[in-house]
């Protein structure tokens, strides 16, 4: 007996590949689940010091990750398991399945050169955030100057 | 001349409103006897982000996340109708790692009782 019933709109029914469904979504350039664009759901932010790049990877740990930055090039690749401690049998019965487990890899230019090798990162909430200093810090900071 | 000042006051204490940008969040449904499991992928959102509501019949999870596009703050949306065979009282949610999970157990009456028959 289902506990959950169709609602209208409101469940949207979407048994397709996950494969197939980030294709689709890159092909038409939709927005992801995750409200993201579909070419990258990277964000970028240029600051003064570094740039920071935030990624949605819900369900992941940072072993998860491999992250590579060359020159002003980053790829990040996730390989994410299916969480089947719940049961061991792996005999889940889905209602619903749209969640993917599949690895899977998004790469952006930066704008700016970076220092990859003193690059950091941390996974916080499902987000993996990335922070690269600029190669061109110093000369690009913000200086405020007084006119006497 | 002094509702004036009052409204001019109200409007300079008033938090300016964060644009939103709403996002459907993948979900997994898994069934079983003890009742129905929902994880939500919510990225960015966490305990203190996260609300779950049940009015009416209807299961609704709001998630803002820490994530934006295009400026705008990215909140995660969406509603289930359930059935009177949940146990709305013991609802239970977590996040973890930008994973909401949602346990609804099967109301006593509804799990399912296996009778022997005796010889």
């Amino acid at each position: 007996m289902n506990m959950l019933t169709r609602n209208g709109n409101l469940w949207g029914m979407n048994f397709g590949v996950p494969s197939m469904e980030r294709l689709m979504r890159r092909m038409f350039d939709l927005a992801g689940a995750d409200g993201s664009a579909a070419g990258s759901s990277m964000e970028l932010e240029v600051r003064d010091a570094d740039v920071l790049i935030k990624m949605p990877a819900a369900g992941c740990t940072p072993e998860n990750f491999d992250i590579e930055v060359v020159n002003d090039f980053v790829t990040v690749r996730v390989k994410r398991e299916c969480d089947c401690a719940d049961n061991p049998a792996g005999e889940k019965h889905y209602i619903l399945r749209e969640r993917s487990f599949e690895e899977f890899e998004e790469s952006m230019k930066l704008p700016v050169s970076v220092q990859g090798h003193k690059a950091s990162a941390k996974y916080v909430d499902g987000v993996l955030e990335l922070t690269i200093p600029r190669e061109d810090a110093k000369k690009n900071a913000s200086h405020v100057i007084k006119v006497k | 001349m002094k509702n004036d000042t009052k409204n001019t006051a109200a409007e300079e204490t008033k938090a300016p409103e964060v644009e939103v940008q709403e996002a459907r969040p993948a979900v997994d449904i898994i069934e079983s006897e003890e009742g129905v499991t929902l994880f939500f992928e919510v990225p960015g959102a966490n305990a203190k982000t996260v609300d779950v509501e049940v009015n009416d019949g209807v299961l609704y999870v709001n998630a803002k996340s820490s994530l934006s596009r295009n400026g705008r703050q990215i909140v995660y949306k969406r509603a289930f109708q359930i059935s009177d065979a949940v146990d709305v009282e013991k609802i239970s949610a977590k996040t973890v790692d930008g994973v909401l999970k949602l346990v609804l157990p099967k109301s006593e009456k509804a799990k399912v009782h296996k009778i022997k028959v005796g010889c």
